[in-house]
C-alpha cells in the first residue's frame, strides 16, 4: 500500500481539495481530456483522488465511515497517469468557479508521485540529461551556442562579454532544437540593430529548471537556479530577457521564491522587451500585409499574465491584419506542448495541437504567431503532419523580418 | 426522558461528532506547508497562519480579499459569467439556505437562551421568536420556496439534462435529496403548528404555503402536536446529519470555497498585468 506525504502540499492546497464543488466546469475546458476522454485526466478526478487518499489515510474512523480509503498501488498508478497527461495549461484555473489554483496543485501532485516512484520513467532521462549536460536535450553543454553558428555576423554579445546591461537567456529549446534556432537568431539581430548592450551566458547558461520543477523534481533544480543567478549577477546585468515563457516565469517567480531574496535585476519576456523598443522608437518596423493570428503561450498568458505585450508588438507592424482565434487570452487553448507530456505521450500532444491549429486556420490567417519556442515546435510539427499551409513564427521572428535598417 | 431532552441530547451528540469531523479535515490541512515549511509543529503552523491572517487584515491587501470573498466567494461572479442558469440554481439554494440558516440560528438563540433560559421579555425578543409575525412567516416561506426552486433546477440538470461534464455519484444524489427533504418537511411542520397552536387565520395566512396545507390536513383530525414533534425531530435530524457529513461531503465547499477564493485573491504574485 502506498503512503501519501502531505508535506508536498501547502495548507492552502489541501484546503483547495475541500473547496472543489465537483461542478465539472474544468472538464469542459481541459484540452487533454477533450482528446483522450479518460476520466483520470480531469482536474475534478485528480482533486478527488487526492482528497480521498488524504482523508482515507489521515481521517481516521470517521473518514472510513464515509467511504474514504488510503491509496492502493493501482489507484496511485491511475492518479499518476492523469497527473502526467496534463499539459499544465492552467485553463481549469481560469474557469473554476471557486478559483482553485490548479496548476500549482498539479505540480505538487507530481512531486508526491515522484516520491512514490509512480511517474513516467522517461522523466529520469530528463533529470539525467540536465544533471550531466545542464540542458534537457542531452547535447553537450559546449554546444549551447550552436544556434548562432550560421548567423551572418555573430554579435559581440553572443561571442561573450564580461559585463552587459541586458542578458539574453536563450533557453534549452532554442539552443538545441534546430526548428527554433531562428528565434534566437532573430532576437540577437534585433538587439544588435537597436544598439542594446547585451550578452548571452554561453556555456554558463544552464537549464532554468522549469522542466524538472513541473516534472515534480523541483529539488533537482536548486543547483541550476543558484548557478544561473550567480552567472547573471556576475555579468552585472540590470535586465534578463527570456524568449521562452516557461524560463521567463521560472526566473520571475520561482527563482526569488527558491532563493528567498529578490534577484536584483528585472526579468522580461522578449515580447515585453520588443514592445519597449518599439515604443521608444529604437527599432522601426516595415510593412507586412498578410493576415496573422496569435496563439497565447500558456506560461506567458495564463501563468504570467502577459497578454497585451505580444499583441501590441504585432499591431505596431504597419499594414498587418491581426485576427484573434476563437479561444484567446486567458481562454486560449493549449498547443499541447506543455507539461512534459510530449515526453510520455506524444500522440496526445499531436491531438491537442491539431485542435489548436484548426482554430488558427478558422481565422483565415496565413501566419500563426506565438511567443514561445515550444509552441512553435509543437504547432509546426502539427502543420507538417497535417499538411497545413500555414507559416508558424515567433513574434520575434516576424519583427526581425519587417525590421527596417 | 422527555421528548425535548431526547431531542437535545441526540442533536448535541451529532453536533459534537460533526465538530470532530471538522477538526479531522483541518488537521489534514495542517499537515501541509505553511510559509513553505512542512517541518513546523501543528501549534507553530497555527500561529504562523494567525500571523498571516492578522497581517493581511491590517494591510492594503484586505480590500481585494474582501471584494473577492463577497463577489466571488459568496455571489459567485465567475459562475454568473459562465452559466446564468447554473448561477440561478446555485444562488437560490446557497443564498436562501444561508439566509434561513442565519434566521433559524438567531431565532433559536432568542427562543431557547434569551426567552426561556434568561426570561427576557423584550419586544425584540418577542418579535423574533413569534413565528406568526408577517415578516417572519413570509421570510421562512419565501426562503424555502427559493431553495426548492434552485433544487429542482439542480436535480433536472443533474438527472434529466445530464451535461457531459457532470459526474454524478451516490453522495451527490444524497445531498440533493437531503437538502430538498429539509426544506420540503418544513411546510407540513408549519401547517401542523398552525393547527395545534390554533393560529388565527389573520396571522396564519402569511404562511402562504403552510396555511393552505393546514386547511387541507386539519379535517384528518390526527394528533398534530405529536406528529409535529416527530416530523420536526426528523427535519432537524437531517439538518444535523448533514452537518455531521459536511466535512466529508462536497458540501464542505460551502464553508471552504469562499475562504480559498479570498486567499487566492490575496496572493500577490498571481497574474495581474
Amino acid at each position: 500500500m502506498s503512503s501519501i506525504n502531505l508535506s508536498h502540499f501547502s495548507f492552502k492546497q489541501l484546503m483547495e481539495l475541500d473547496a472543489c464543488t465537483r461542478c465539472g466546469e474544468c472538464i469542459k475546458w481541459c484540452p487533454t481530456f477533450a482528446e483522450a476522454e479518460r476520466d483520470e485526466i480531469t482536474p475534478l478526478d485528480k482533486i478527488h483522488t487526492l482528497r480521498s487518499f488524504a482523508k482515507g489515510q489521515y481521517g481516521g474512523f470517521l473518514a472510513r465511515l464515509f467511504g474514504y480509503r488510503p491509496p492502493t498501488e493501482e489507484s496511485v498508478k491511475r492518479w499518476s497517469r492523469g497527473t502526467y497527461d496534463c499539459t499544465l495549461c492552467g485553463r481549469c484555473a481560469v474557469v473554476c468557479p471557486v478559483h482553485i489554483d490548479t496548476r500549482s496543485l498539479w505540480i505538487a501532485m507530481r512531486e508526491q508521485l515522484v516520491e512514490l516512484g509512480s511517474y513516467p520513467q522517461v522523466m529520469d532521462t530528463l533529470r539525467e540529461n540536465v544533471a550531466a549536460h545542464y540542458n534537457i536535450s542531452g547535447d553537450p553543454a559546449e554546444d549551447r551556442l550552436i544556434w548562432s553558428e550560421n548567423l551572418e555576423t555573430v554579435p559581440e554579445g553572443v561571442r561573450g562579454k564580461e559585463q552587459a546591461e541586458v542578458v539574453y537567456f536563450v533557453g534549452c529549446t532554442v539552443s538545441f532544437y534546430p526548428l527554433t534556432y531562428g528565434i534566437a537568431q532573430s532576437f540577437v539581430r534585433i538587439l544588435e540593430k537597436a544598439g542594446v548592450d547585451f550578452a548571452t551566458m554561453g556555456v554558463e547558461e544552464w537549464c532554468c529548471g522549469f522542466p524538472l520543477i513541473i516534472a515534480g523534481m523541483g529539488h533537482s533544480a536548486k543547483e541550476l537556479i543558484a548557478h544561473n543567478v550567480a552567472a547573471v549577477r556576475e555579468l552585472g546585468a540590470k535586465t534578463l530577457i527570456a524568449s521562452c515563457p516557461s524560463c521567463f516565469h521560472t526566473w520571475e517567480h520561482t527563482y526569488p521564491e527558491v532563493l528567498g531574496e529578490p534577484l536584483g535585476f528585472e526579468v522580461k519576456h522578449t515580447a515585453q522587451f520588443l514592445e519597449e523598443l518599439i515604443a521608444e522608437g529604437r527599432i522601426k518596423l516595415g510593412h507586412f500585409d498578410r493576415p496573422v493570428t496569435y496563439h497565447d503561450p500558456c506560461d506567458l498568458g495564463r501563468t504570467s499574465g502577459v497578454y497585451d505585450a505580444p499583441r501590441n508588438v504585432i499591431r505596431a507592424i504597419p499594414g498587418i491584419e491581426f485576427r484573434e482565434m476563437a479561444d484567446n487570452r486567458e481562454y486560449a487553448l493549449c498547443c499541447g506542448g506543455g507539461g512534459d507530456v510530449e515526453m510520455a505521450d506524444y500522440d496526445l500532444v499531436a491531438a491537442v495541437s491539431k485542435r489548436r491549429l484548426q482554430q488558427a486556420q478558422d481565422t483565415g490567417a496565413q501566419v500563426l504567431l506565438s511567443a514561445c519556442q515550444q509552441c512553435k515546435r509543437t504547432l509546426t510539427a502539427c502543420a507538417r503532419r497535417e499538411k497545413v499551409r500555414m507559416r508558424i513564427l515567433d513574434v520575434v521572428e516576424l519583427v526581425d523580418r519587417v525590421l527596417e535598417e | 426522558m422527555s421528548r425535548l431532552g431526547l431531542f437535545w441530547i441526540s442533536h448535541l451528540i451529532i453536533i459534537a461528532i460533526a465538530l470532530i469531523g471538522l477538526w479531522v479535515s483541518v488537521s489534514i490541512w495542517l499537515r501541509g506547508k505553511v510559509n513553505g515549511r512542512a517541518d513546523l509543529s501543528v501549534g507553530a503552523k497555527i500561529v504562523a497562519l494567525l500571523k498571516i491572517t492578522l497581517s493581511t487584515i491590517f494591510s492594503a491587501g484586505l480590500w481585494p480579499l474582501l471584494k473577492a470573498f463577497i463577489l466571488d466567494g459568496l455571489l459567485h461572479r465567475r459562475l454568473f459569467q459562465e452559466d446564468k442558469l447554473r448561477w440561478v440554481a446555485h444562488a437560490s439554494m446557497f443564498l436562501a439556505f444561508l439566509f434561513l440558516g442565519i434566521l433559524s440560528t438567531i431565532t433559536g438563540f432568542f427562543e431557547e437562551i434569551l426567552k426561556h433560559f434568561l426570561h427576557i421579555e423584550h419586544p425584540l425578543v418577542l418579535l423574533i421568536t413569534d413565528k406568526d409575525t408577517p415578516l417572519m412567516a413570509l421570510m421562512n416561506e419565501i426562503g424555502g420556496l427559493i431553495i426548492i426552486f434552485g433544487g429542482i433546477i439542480a436535480a433536472v440538470r443533474r438527472f434529466i439534462v445530464r451535461p457531459a461534464q457532470l459526474r454524478t455519484t451516490a453522495p451527490d444524489t444524497l445531498l440533493i435529496v437531503a437538502l430538498l427533504a429539509i426544506i420540503v418537511t418544513g411546510y407540513p411542520i408549519e401547517a401542523m403548528r398552525i393547527i395545534f397552536e390554533d393560529v388565527p387565520p389573520s396571522l396564519a395566512r402569511y404562511s402562504f404555503v403552510g396555511y393552505p396545507l393546514a386547511l387541507l390536513i386539519e379535517p384528518l383530525n390526527w394528533p398534530w402536536e405529536s406528529i409535529h414533534f416527530w416530523l420536526f425531530f426528523f427535519h432537524v435530524g437531517i439538518c444535523s446529519l448533514s452537518l455531521l457529513y459536511l466535512p466529508f461531503s462536497k458540501f464542505f465547499h460551502v464553508l471552504v470555497s469562499p475562504l480559498v477564493v479570498a486567499i487566492n485573491a490575496s496572493n500577490t504574485w498571481r497574474p495581474s498585468r
